[in-house]
């Protein structure tokens, strides 16, 4: 894997702006989109990252299914009124209710092109970059290298995932949501798109725009439509800490309530990641990561992660000191854009592993899972070593073998 | 070959996918109890119009309860009203929240100019224009005697509650209310997924 810099395309911004609707993709001013560059990969190394990204999804569902067998939700940072709610949705999920089963996933992995590929993280339920890797860094490839490849069957793959519901459906209208910002109200809209696409009647909805009725225990939308079905970009533990999170895990319960991601998404917060290695601690490229810091030894660089943070809120990389504690002068953090929201639920520590250099920093492959199966990748940039919301997209190729 | 090969359903999507980055359209709109209250800021001939539609729609639209006491349960002693008979559906509901003012804005319905919304308070003094509530005022100044009074205010409402007045007539709770999600995230302008 390399990286291969040039000059943007005339115009892009003004494009994919009208042609893609990509509105975002220099929030603030800042590049997010950034295609003075691209990472080219050959067909080799695409194959070790698909085979390492469908085997870290496999490990990630036995830790699940030993976190319920042993019943430590909480460790996850799941909320006590939610534990029974969360594996029962697990145990519907492994007796092939479809309706429970996953729809997509990102898994973040580190790696320089030399060893086996490192999992970071394993972002289950509301990732992000979905629309830059599906439709824009596609759209760059087709008319910037049409006869190379891309590792990215993530629209399609998508499509199929939702028809697959179509049945269990059986004309129940979605309701698409995420928090009323421009990047998330329009990632919503897309998957809204794919699942239309597949067949599926659907609505978008604002978060704050969702109404619940004491009388009738039910969600609706501003139309007076009730919610029947909601897949929410806004983050499931997030809602479940608010007002009404205790009517939601009410309403899916007692099936008035179709939730997607399933509810037992939330097992994959980052605490699954000490589950994955209580259960295989020489799998390669995983990371040794547990619920307390005594798993490490002083010396150690680690990464103390919150449960349910996001964009690297709340991420801290510290050097343990001689008596097991963060060295002081040793504590990287991310420049927050804004308060830090994370952290009360609990934290999980995991060992340090460099990322691939970018110049001036690392760079990030974000691995799509659909169903079980990895089908496409994303890379983001990033000026510090830890990955956040103002990390820069980059597309990438990769060279078909010959043969 | 890995790629993606949809060209066309892309494109498709990217046009969704502009339309549903707008973010919707809100509009100040002015409420009054009467068209007296209205005409003070207004021209009479426009509050007059605006509150002969609002009335029209009320009839149409207003939520429908199967008792007086189910009605005055939400809306108050003196906030419900029979519904006018030639309405009235032999099924069976018989009661709906009382005309409590309307609100006036150029967003509602077709063509130009101003046009006209039912607004109804709850025993709680929220207003609802249909099912969607909107904002808050105090009932006693709304309701003297049982009767609507001079009283006039102003709201910003999203766009669908004003120019969609056919909710559905079926029976709407106050107690239906927004804002119980979303409340971690309120940092402006990122996203907030991981």
């Amino acid at each position: 894997m390399h990286r291969v810099t040039h000059p943007p395309r005339p115009d892009w911004a003004r494009r994919m702006e009208e042609e893609l609707g990509f509105v975002f993709h220099s929030p603030d001013g800042t590049v997010y989109w950034d295609e003075t560059a691209h990472w080219t990969f050959t067909e080799d190394e695409i194959d070790r990252i698909e085979d390492a990204a469908d085997a870290f999804h496999a490990l990630a569902i036995r830790a699940a299914d030993r976190a319920v067998a042993q019943n430590r939700l909480s460790e996850l940072g799941i909320p006590g009124y939610a534990v029974a709610a969360v594996a029962d949705s697990w145990r519907r999920f492994r007796e092939g209710d479809p309706l429970e089963a996953p729809v997509y996933g990102r898994l973040d992995l580190a790696w320089t092109g030399e060893g086996a590929p490192a999992l970071l993280e394993y972002n289950a339920a509301t990732p992000t970059s979905l629309y830059e890797t599906a439709v824009v860094q596609w759209h760059w490839l087709e008319e910037t290298h049409p006869d190379a490849d891309q590792f990215n069957r993530l629209h399609e793959a998508l499509v199929e995932a939702w028809a697959a519901r179509g049945a269990a459906m059986a004309g129940r209208p979605i309701h698409f949501t995420a928090g009323d910002v421009v990047e998330d109200m329009a990632t919503a809209g897309y998957l809204q798109a794919i699942a239309t696409e597949a067949g599926l009647a659907t609505k978008l909805v604002a978060i704050g725009d969702i109404a619940f009725d004491e009388s009738d225990r039910r969600f609706y939308d501003p139309d007076g439509t009730p919610i029947e079905a909601l897949f929410s970009l806004y983050p499931v533990e997030w809602m479940l800490r608010e007002d009404w999170g205790v009517p939601l895990i009410e309403a899916v319960e007692a099936g008035r309530l179709v939730l997607f991601e399933p509810l037992w998404k939330q097992l994959f917060s980052k605490g699954i990641l000490a589950f994955m290695y209580e259960l295989e601690p020489d799998h390669p490229g995983l990371l040794k990561a547990g619920f307390a810091p005594g798993l490490f030894a002083p010396g150690d660089r680690v990464v103390a992660k919150p449960l349910a943070g996001r964009e690297g809120d709340g991420v801290e990389i510290v050097t343990l000191g001689p008596d097991g504690m963060p060295a002081a002068d040793s504590v990287v953090r991310q420049a927050s854009p804004g308060p830090r929201i994370a952290g009360d639920e609990g934290w999980v520590y995991q060992a340090f592993t460099p990322l691939a250099p970018a110049p001036g920093g690392h760079a990030v492959l974000g691995v799509w899972i659909i169903g079980d199966k990895a089908v496409a990748m994303g890379l983001r940039e990033d000026a510090g070593e830890i990955t956040g919301v103002g990390s820069r997209f980059v597309p990438h190729l990769f060279t078909p073998r010959a043969n | 070959m890995r790629r993606s090969r949809a060209v066309t359903t892309l494109l498709i999507a990217g046009t969704a996918l502009t339309l549903a980055g707008c973010g919707e359209d809100t509009e100040q709109v002015k409420i009054y109890g009467t068209s007296e209250a209205c005409s003070a800021e207004m021209t009479a001939a426009d509050c007059a119009a605006a509150e002969a539609e609002a009335r029209e729609a009320h009839v149409a639209t207003a939520p429908r309860f199967d008792s007086l006491a189910a009605c005055e349960e939400d809306f108050g002693a003196e906030g419900c009203e029979p519904v006018p008979q030639q309405q009235a559906s032999s099924g069976g509901s018989f009661f709906m929240p009382a005309f409590a003012g309307f609100m006036l804005g150029r967003m509602m319905g077709g063509g130009g100019g101003y046009h006209g919304r039912p607004v109804y308070v709850d025993r709680n003094g929220y207003m609802y224009s249909g099912a969607d509530r909107f904002g808050q005022t105090r009932r006693e100044n709304v309701f003297r005697n049982g009767r609507p009074t001079n009283w006039a205010g102003s709201a910003n409402v999203a766009r669908s509650t004003v120019t969609s007045p056919a909710r559905p007539a079926g029976e709407v709770s106050p107690a239906r209310r927004s804002g119980g999600f979303g409340a971690t995230g309120a940092r402006s302008g990122y996203s907030f997924g991981g």
